[in-house]
């Protein structure tokens, strides 16, 4: 769960916070959590009842149209994600004046690295040691708010009615898909499969998930109270391309909070790149119905290693494009994300409600509840933005 | 959930047997209604045209 604090979210909250405070997403960010853990929830028992990938049983249970189709749309979406967890590194390198070389190059040595060791619990636990400094943020928002005498006043913010419809179509749309991300959603499903998890073990699943979704929400709160810091200065996080967040806080609080995030950011997109990747494999994988576990060396699971190194390769080759559009692929990826949703949620529903899959380990009626008021929400979100944006560019509304 | 040598036995032993062996058996196709399927047309319809949309702003406002 905390690899859905990924390196365009933790900007994203910050961004939440520099220009809105945190009043409302105060209250926003633990209502999305809410809204990942039921779904994770669901994935993680399917895994553990089926012991099959998600790929793989839309695959074999709804076909191979759709299969393929959810794969597509999930690589899609994983390789601008990708790009987006780079550039998180690099805005977090540039901190320690270090380029986009050494943010690609560790990037891809760490999935090498936790790949190689033929076991999944291996893989597992060196994600798990990293995901470890995602309390970085929390940190450096409390040392950010104790320096900043003036943040109480800060955070009363009431920007969010005077802002454009754009603007908080956006921000609502990737604070939405910065949660709620289709890639968790393949990679909690077939991780829980690789891991061996049993029916015996869904107690565990469903704690280990709701500690997860706790900690993520209060890690990405702290992004979001470091990011209102900034609403007292310029109000503005200054690009990508730079050391824009850690240098504005560390402008406004001094240098601490700055190294905080700095390090925090490269964590942030370290974890995501692997657990993206990770999802990538399995997908690509199970949709060929080949071998898919970290516990097969790459020769015995070539397609799975392959994809898993692949994807990370490509995305951090375009990160090396000189004149590339990172800012604008970072601010996008988590709408991206947002839009393609719908289908892998309606999926995981269904697979979750299937009682010849599942037996008494189907969905309550109340889960049902959560994760159609999940869908629902993020269809309108993403439905919302993507209409009103395009209906902007074309000339049809102002 | 198990220990690394308790996965290491399980990998050599059961489930390179039983456990691998039982999942390379494909489930059975889902049934679906006439109605769950014109919902998931709909929403495969929904889904490329949302992202054929995403897509153009982002290429447009480059």
């Amino acid at each position: 769960m905390l690899g859905e604090n990924d390196g365009p979210s933790m900007i994203a909250y910050a961004a939440d916070g520099a220009q809105f405070g945190v009043d409302v997403f105060a209250v926003v960010l633990p209502v999305l959590f809410a809204m990942a853990y039921v779904c994770q929830e669901m994935c993680m028992r399917v895994g553990a009842v089926t012991h099959r990938g998600y790929g793989e049983l839309v695959l074999q249970r709804y076909g191979r149209a759709w299969g393929w189709f959810g794969a597509a749309d999930l690589t899609l979406t994983n390789l601008v994600t990708l790009v987006a967890e780079f550039v998180a590194i690099r805005v977090g390198l540039a901190w320690f004046h270090l380029g986009a070389g050494i943010a690609v190059a560790l990037g891809v040595a760490l999935v090498l690295f936790t790949a190689a060791g033929g076991r999944y619990w291996r893989w597992e636990r060196i994600v798990l040691g990293l995901a470890a400094f995602n309390g970085l943020f929390l940190i450096a928002a409390i040392v950010a708010g104790y320096r900043s005498r003036s943040l109480p006043a800060n955070v009363s913010l009431d920007a969010l009615p005077h802002a454009s419809t754009t603007t908080v179509l956006l921000l609502l749309a990737s604070t939405v898909g910065a949660t709620v991300t289709p890639w968790m959603i393949f990679f909690q499903q077939s991780a829980s499969a690789d891991k061996g998890m049993t029916p015996d073990d869904l107690r565990q699943g469903r704690a280990d998930t709701a500690i997860g979704a706790g900690l993520a929400a209060l890690f990405g709160l702290g992004a979001l109270v470091a990011g209102a810091v900034l609403a007292s200065s310029s109000g503005v996080i200054n690009g990508y391309s730079g050391a824009g967040f850690p240098a504005g806080v560390a402008h406004a609080t001094g240098n601490l909070p700055g190294t905080l995030l700095a390090l925090g950011l490269i964590e942030a997109g370290a974890v995501a790149i692997l657990t993206i990747s990770a999802s990538t494999a399995y997908a690509a994988a199970e949709c060929a119905g080949v071998a898919h576990s970290f516990n097969y060396t790459p020769r015995a699971a070539f397609t799975f290693h392959g994809a898993n190194v692949g994807i990370a390769l490509l995305a951090g080759l375009v990160v090396l494009i000189p004149g590339a559009p990172l800012l604008s692929i970072a601010l996008n990826a988590n709408v991206l994300a947002t839009v393609l949703l719908p289908v892998t949620l309606v999926f995981a529903l269904l697979l979750a409600n299937d009682r010849e899959l599942l037996g008494h380990a189907v969905n309550s009626l109340r889960t049902n509840v959560f994760a159609i008021i999940t869908i629902v929400t993020v269809v309108l979100c993403g439905a919302a933005y993507a209409i009103f944006s395009f209906l902007e560019v074309v000339g049809v509304v102002n | 959930m198990h220990e690394p040598d308790e996965d290491v036995e399980l990998v050599e032993h059961l489930e390179s047997d039983q456990l691998v062996a039982e999942t390379m058996k494909p489930v059975e196709r889902a049934q679906l209604s006439p109605l769950t399927i014109a919902l998931l047309w709909a929403l495969r319809v929904f889904v490329v045209v949302m992202g054929v949309m995403v897509v153009y702003v982002f290429v447009a406002t480059l």
